[in-house]
């Protein structure tokens, strides 16, 4: 019986070649969306579980209190560490590692293999104990054992040492450690957290003498976790860890800080990544795409199935049940939709790369495979089958055998008004879409746009090093000297890349407060045309004396400082000269704060400029960019050999802050096309249906005399005004939702009519083109032909 | 006796007004007759062959098949009793165009729960019967009319029925054709005992049966 089911859809499927292939596509597209987003999330939500204790983990993090005013580390201090997990009986293991980021790792043996490195960690010994990263080479207890022993991840390995073993051998990290390699280890896989390429022993950094200070100072810089006894709740560890009035080593401006511990397993969704900002969307799209595909596969199949009413009354007639009818209208469904997921997975596989890169996620191929995501794709598919096949079974089944071989089904009121709730549902899912999508698209674009009171243009930032901070007059001397230069300028910090703190008392009070700073040179304000509110009064002319203050409208608020405060203090220690109009330091997510530019004066060499910093440079417009920085580079490796040479423009340091909502603006993009393509597909269905239904109404029609025309709109009128339905439907929706979304933002477009005004439009265009075919069709058809057949 | 109507009447309200589809028949069947129903267009022909194959249902009157009162019956019943005991031939044959001779032959065997080795057996003897041997592979589209009627009436035999009913059998047919399948129910009738219930317009094909019944705006006349 079941062979027969399968023989007479594949027949059938065979024989309905542009049918069967619309079906076929549409749901297989619906479903590879699907799956392409269950793996991103199931990516996400995947993070760090792989740790074989990961419910007992937790990170330490620092909460330091300046006034009202907190800031949070995710660090702890080296001895802290240590010292807590002496003392705490609960903590029944620890491990702290430090970062090194921007280090130079060299293959001494072959001088070449020098890279610059951003993934190397200085952990404690139990490392590969206490976490659950895979050990390919050398033994788990022993690799870390001894100072200066550092294990590398395979692709690393590679790097360094190509085929050769690595163990044994030497790595020089500086240019002045050598490091012994005594472990290969797994790469650290996409769903973690900790990223590394190297793992060295912390317990090196006592015997190098520039960086001893890590440990000895005891600031917190340190990831430290801890693995709590079973059942100790990590409240209770917070409360000892607050009693521990005096850790050694403590430095006294820190004493007004807490601890907090932070489940390991909630640290990635929890955190403020970029990857999982708008995570929670997206299984509701994913959900709401795969009803899109089903809906359009229902709605397609038993329009498509009602030519087969003859076929129903005949198996009706020759004995068939209504229970054996829907079971084989539902084994057809069955193997549609098998063909529609095995379509999808194969679509989802090829895309998946382009996908990911386009989103700018890595993620393993082993994950593609795991086990999760298998069960993940089985739950999708019964669901799938289960919600494809129920309704053409229900509906179909119920035909009468005399009506189905009469001819006389009738005019199926029920299954029309089915039918267009599901093309006006559709409809208003693009809708919806289509608005929230210009909506994003136009918030990015004021993002870009907006005057922020920093002229970006034609601005690179540079970042230098210590080693040409040393000789910086001598560099900025060469850098000008480049035709294409029209100024430079130089700060301690990049814009809109974070900035530095100071503890300020606030005028009037006791209390304190926290004031982003960022040490810059006179330039900075002319270079970058920020605005004044008090001018500063000759700045040309202060060639000498100490650094002074600027601040911006914020901190005048802030600070509580008079009106004009000229002349006043801050910190009793940097006098304010001039105030500067607020401009835009961060992203404009947030309302401008206060910041305070510590200005040195024209030629003289600041100390801050010592330890490195950011260049700024305007160059002229319209210059060849290219032979730009090819010369900009020459500059740079005369004054540092070492240090790789490292730009930005400042208009895509700026954009870069939106990455989060880019991402939501291009996964939009995506989703929007295909729910519009979808929900044309489903028009398509309905408008087929549809014309056979109503093929003898319009027969009469022409007889009586009615013109193409008039068959034309009496067909589409109908159809539009559902979707003009739906659009007036989705519009308060996508109002709402667009409003929230945009609340996010301290500064933010506003939602106006011609939003709703071209989506309106444009669906009905788009509707009015994918009727057109079967419209035209059945207003052409000669009216002989289809008053005959009754 | 094979079956018997009695006072059967079948309405449709049609703008306030009671429609008369049948009114008032009575009738009994033997086994082993063969009975021609005639009349005009709309005299109800169709749907007494239907309310007889119970694919359709009546207002009022008792329809007593085989000692069943199938008035009564539940849907499910009454589709077991069709199923096991009557043979639809249709003027268009409702052969399954994605099923060849031999499969569209199989199908009422399929619902009918028989093993597939009977299956086999019944299908293999009833092309031989029909000499249709050399198109079971055929789709119903690469047969003529009357080779598709023809399986239409070798499907209905299939199960072995009592009673075949056969609505304008050979309206779709030549005369030629038309007399080959008028042939081939005589013979059935008279060597094999099948009783046979057609419907027809023609004065001669009615003359093969044993009986004629007139409708007329719903009643016998």
């Amino acid at each position: 019986m079941l062979r027969n089911y399968l023989k007479v859809a594949w027949r059938n499927l065979l024989r309905n070649k542009i049918y069967s292939i619309i079906n076929i596509c549409g749901l297989a597209i619906g479903l590879a969306v699907c799956m392409q987003i269950v793996l991103y999330t199931g990516h996400e939500y995947s993070y760090d579980k792989f740790h074989e204790n990961i419910n007992d983990i937790y990170r330490v993090e620092t909460e330091i209190k300046f006034g009202n005013d907190p800031i949070f580390l995710p660090y702890m201090g080296y001895t802290d560490g240590s010292e807590s997990a002496q003392v705490i009986p609960s903590i029944e293991d620890f491990q702290r590692y430090l970062i090194s980021s921007r280090v130079t790792v060299q293959n001494p043996e072959n001088p070449e293999l020098k890279f610059l490195e951003d993934k190397l960690l200085l952990a404690d010994d139990n490392f590969f104990n206490f976490f659950s990263f895979a050990l390919l080479k050398g033994d788990v207890d022993q690799v870390l054992q001894n100072p200066f022993s550092i294990v590398l991840t395979e692709t690393t390995a590679e790097k360094y040492f190509g085929n050769e073993d690595p163990i044994g051998k030497t790595l020089r990290y500086d240019g002045e450690h050598d490091f012994i390699v005594t472990g290969v280890a797994q790469n650290s896989p996409s769903n973690s957290s900790i990223q590394f390429d190297f793992v060295a022993t912390v317990s090196s950094l006592t015997n190098m003498e520039n960086l001893k200070f890590h440990i000895e100072d005891n600031s917190p810089e340190f990831n430290t976790y801890f693995k709590l006894k079973k059942d100790i709740k990590p409240t209770m560890v917070e409360m000892a860890l607050s009693n521990i009035s005096n850790f050694t080593g403590d430095d006294h401006s820190l004493s007004n800080r807490k601890f907090i511990l932070k489940p390991f397993q909630e640290l990635h969704l929890t955190g403020n990544s970029s990857n999982i900002k708008y995570i929670e969307i997206f299984p509701y799209v994913a959900l709401l795409i795969l009803l899109l595909a089903l809906v359009n596969y229902a709605s397609l199949s038993t329009a498509h199935a009602a030519t087969r009413s003859k076929e129903i009354g005949v198996r009706k007639v020759l004995g068939a049940n209504r229970k054996s009818i829907a079971v084989q209208f539902f084994f057809e469904s069955v193997l549609y939709t098998t063909i529609a997921f095995a379509a999808g997975y194969v679509l989802c596989m090829l895309f998946q790369p382009y996908f990911f890169d386009f989103l700018q996620i890595p993620i393993d191929n082993a994950f593609l495979y795991s086990r999760n995501m298998l069960i993940s794709y089985t739950i999708l598919f019964v669901m799938t089958v289960l919600l494809a096949a129920t309704y053409p079974a229900i509906l179909l089944s119920a035909y009468r055998p005399v009506m189905a071989l009469y001819g006389k089904i009738r005019k199926q009121e029920g299954a029309i008004s089915v039918r267009k709730f599901f093309t006006v549902f559709q409809f208003s899912i693009s809708v919806i879409l289509i608005i929230c999508g210009i909506v994003i698209d136009r918030q990015m674009d004021f993002f870009r746009y907006a005057e922020t009171g920093v002229d970006r243009e034609n601005t690179v930032m540079l970042s230098f090093s210590a080693k040409v901070g040393e000789h910086f007059t001598a560099f900025k001397e060469s850098v000008l000297a480049l035709p294409q230069v029209a100024q430079t300028s130089a700060s301690s910090t990049p814009l809109y890349k974070g900035h530095n703190m100071m503890g300020v008392q606030r005028n009037e009070s006791e209390e304190m407060a926290f004031l982003p700073f960022m040490n810059v040179d006179s330039n900075f304000i002319s270079l970058l045309n920020l605005k004044w509110e008090i001018p500063l009064a000759g700045l040309n002319t202060l060639n000498e004396g100490s650094e002074f203050a600027l601040i911006n409208d914020a901190t005048i608020e802030k600070l509580n400082l008079n009106k004009n405060p000229v002349g006043q203090k801050i910190n009793n220690q940097y006098e304010i000269k001039g105030v500067l109009k607020d401009f835009v330091y961060t992203s404009l997510h947030h309302k401008i704060g206060a910041l305070c530019l510590l200005v040195n004066s024209n030629g003289k060499t600041s100390p801050w400029l010592e330890n490195g910093g950011t260049m700024f440079i305007k160059i002229a417009p319209n210059v060849n960019f290219p032979t730009f920085l090819d010369q900009l580079k020459n500059v740079h490796i005369k004054y540092d050999e070492q240090n790789p040479f490292e730009y930005y423009f400042l208009d895509d340091v700026f954009d870069a802050q939106y990455k989060a909502e880019d991402r939501l603006v291009k996964i939009f993009s995506v989703f929007t096309a295909f729910a519009i393509l979808i929900a044309a597909m489903g028009l398509f269905g309905l408008i087929t249906f549809i014309a056979v239904q109503r093929r003898k109404e319009i027969g009469i029609r022409k007889v009586l005399g009615a013109s193409e025309r008039n068959v034309v709109s009496l067909l589409s009128r109908d159809l539009l005004r559902l979707v003009l339905i739906s659009s007036l439907l989705a519009s308060p929706l996508a109002y709402w939702w667009s409003k929230n979304w945009l609340e996010d933002f301290a500064y933010r477009i506003s939602i106006t009519w011609w939003m709703f005004g071209i989506t309106i439009i444009g669906t009905l265009v788009i509707a009015l083109m994918t009727l057109s075919f079967q419209v035209i069709k059945a207003a052409r058809a000669n009216p002989v032909k289809s008053l005959r057949s009754e | 006796m094979l079956l018997q109507l009695k006072n059967i009447f079948k309405w449709v309200n049609s703008g306030g007004q009671r429609v008369f589809l049948l009114k008032d028949i009575n009738l009994e069947v033997e086994e082993g007759e063969f009975i021609s129903v005639m009349g005009p267009s709309g005299s109800g022909k169709s749907t007494l062959l239907n309310v007889i194959g119970m694919l359709d249902t009546f207002d009022e009157g008792e329809y007593n098949f085989l000692d069943e009162s199938v008035h009564t019956l539940k849907e499910k019943h009454r589709s077991n009793l069709y199923k096991e005991y009557i043979g639809f031939v249709f003027q268009s044959y409702h052969l399954l165009d994605d099923l060849t001779v031999q499969e569209n032959l199989e199908m009422p065997l399929l619902y009918k729960k028989f093993k597939g080795s009977e299956r086999k057996a019944m299908v293999a003897d009833m092309l031989d019967r029909f000499n249709i041997v050399g198109k079971k592979d055929l789709f119903p589209a690469q047969l003529s009319g009357g080779q598709q009627q023809l399986v239409g009436v070798a499907r209905a035999l299939i199960a072995n029925p009592k009673l075949i009913l056969a609505d304008e059998p050979t309206g779709n047919l030549n005369s030629q054709q038309s007399e080959e399948i008028m042939e081939l129910f005589k013979k059935l009738n008279q060597e094999e005992g099948v009783t046979i219930i057609q419907v027809t317009h023609s004065e001669k094909n009615a003359a093969y049966g044993s009986r004629i019944i007139n409708l007329l705006d719903g009643r016998k006349v």
